[in-house]
């Protein structure tokens, strides 16, 4: 059983999506799919990033993962319970076109923000 | 000549009049039938982290030959007339120029690779601003992890939906009300046209006003 430190591979901080990929690449390299995936020293992880691994990592590789802190094992449990949520696809815009500058910045003064 | 001074409404924080400034102000470098134009600086102190970044973006796509003169110390700390391109800084250099801005409560207009090609590099210059900020602001942890988690969709969704090369952030704390702004920005298709491309539509129990803010 292989054990590679994510921290080591790719960051402590990890935030794009693409990094994955990057992490795909180097473990293809091991001669086994028997891997641990080991998140001691990483310290956050954004929603792409987890969503990403996820479905790549996890749902197509099988990898094992240890080591997690809680908010990322939180975030890994909230993107596994929102893979096949539905989203919302009507084109029902409701647009406000303005015709000068002028009507755009008496738009902006209406907002409450 | 155009005097940066008399758009900037400074009686206000509210972010629409924010936008009312610079979308006057931009809309005065359009109209100016002058292909040189002279931005002057003169009594600008500080500058709304949006209004920087926006007029940095506008005057990128309207070719023109714009100057900035008059700019004091403080809107050069932040780079205010040109944004900084992390990329072409080592990791050190872009620490001592956000460092220089210990005194001042923006951090400087920075300037990073968007594309997923780029995705190491972005994510450090990224992670380097974000731990300026903390350090600088004396950001508590619980709310300096929320920041993160802002940061990272909205830097994301630059990379995977903006189709922009480039991406920009600048913050600044504002110390009497404690709270930071922080404007994170592309040069893409928009937010507007990204939906539409998607064809999502915004959710029904978003607010009217926001809905309609669909800027072009």
């Amino acid at each position: 059983m292989e054990r590679v430190y994510i921290s080591e591979i790719l960051s402590t901080d990890l935030k794009s999506r693409a990094l994955v990929a990057t992490l795909a690449d180097i473990l293809d390299k091991y001669n086994t799919k028997d891997i641990i995936l080991d998140f001691k020293d990483v310290y956050f992880a954004t929603r792409s990033f987890i969503d990403e691994f996820y479905n790549v990592m996890l749902r197509e590789r099988h990898y094992k993962v240890e080591n997690m802190n809680n908010d990322i094992q939180y975030l890994l449990d909230v993107v596994k319970g929102t893979q096949n949520a539905k989203k919302t696809v009507e084109t029902k815009y409701k647009e406000v076109v303005c015709s000068s500058v002028n009507e755009f910045c008496d738009k902006l003064t209406e907002l409450a923000f | 000549m155009l005097v940066l001074r008399d758009f900037i409404n400074t009686n206000s924080n509210k972010l629409s009049d924010v936008l009312k400034s610079l979308v006057q102000f931009v809309e005065s470098l359009k109209i100016c039938t002058e292909q040189n134009i002279t931005i002057d600086c003169t009594s600008v102190h500080s500058v709304h982290p949006i209004f920087s970044v926006a007029l940095n973006n506008s005057i990128a796509s309207l070719n023109k030959n714009i100057q900035f003169i008059n700019e004091n110390e403080d809107l050069k700390r932040i780079s205010f007339s040109s944004a900084i391109r992390a990329e072409e800084l080592k990791e050190d250099d872009l620490h001592s120029i956000l460092s220089k801005n210990n005194s001042c409560n923006s951090t400087p207009l920075i300037s990073f690779p968007a594309s997923a090609e780029n995705a190491v590099q972005k994510d450090r210059i990224v992670s380097l601003v974000e731990n300026f900020m903390r350090e600088q602001y004396q950001i508590a942890a619980n709310v300096f992890y929320g920041m993160k988690y802002v940061n990272g969709e909205f830097i994301c969704n630059i990379t995977e939906h903006s189709q922009s090369e480039r991406g920009f952030i600048m913050g600044a704390f504002n110390s009497k009300e404690q709270y930071i702004d922080l404007c994170i920005a592309d040069e893409g298709i928009s937010v507007y046209n990204s939906y539409r491309n998607a064809k999502i539509e915004v959710e029904d129990d978003f607010p009217e006003n926001i809905k309609q803010m669909h800027i072009h």
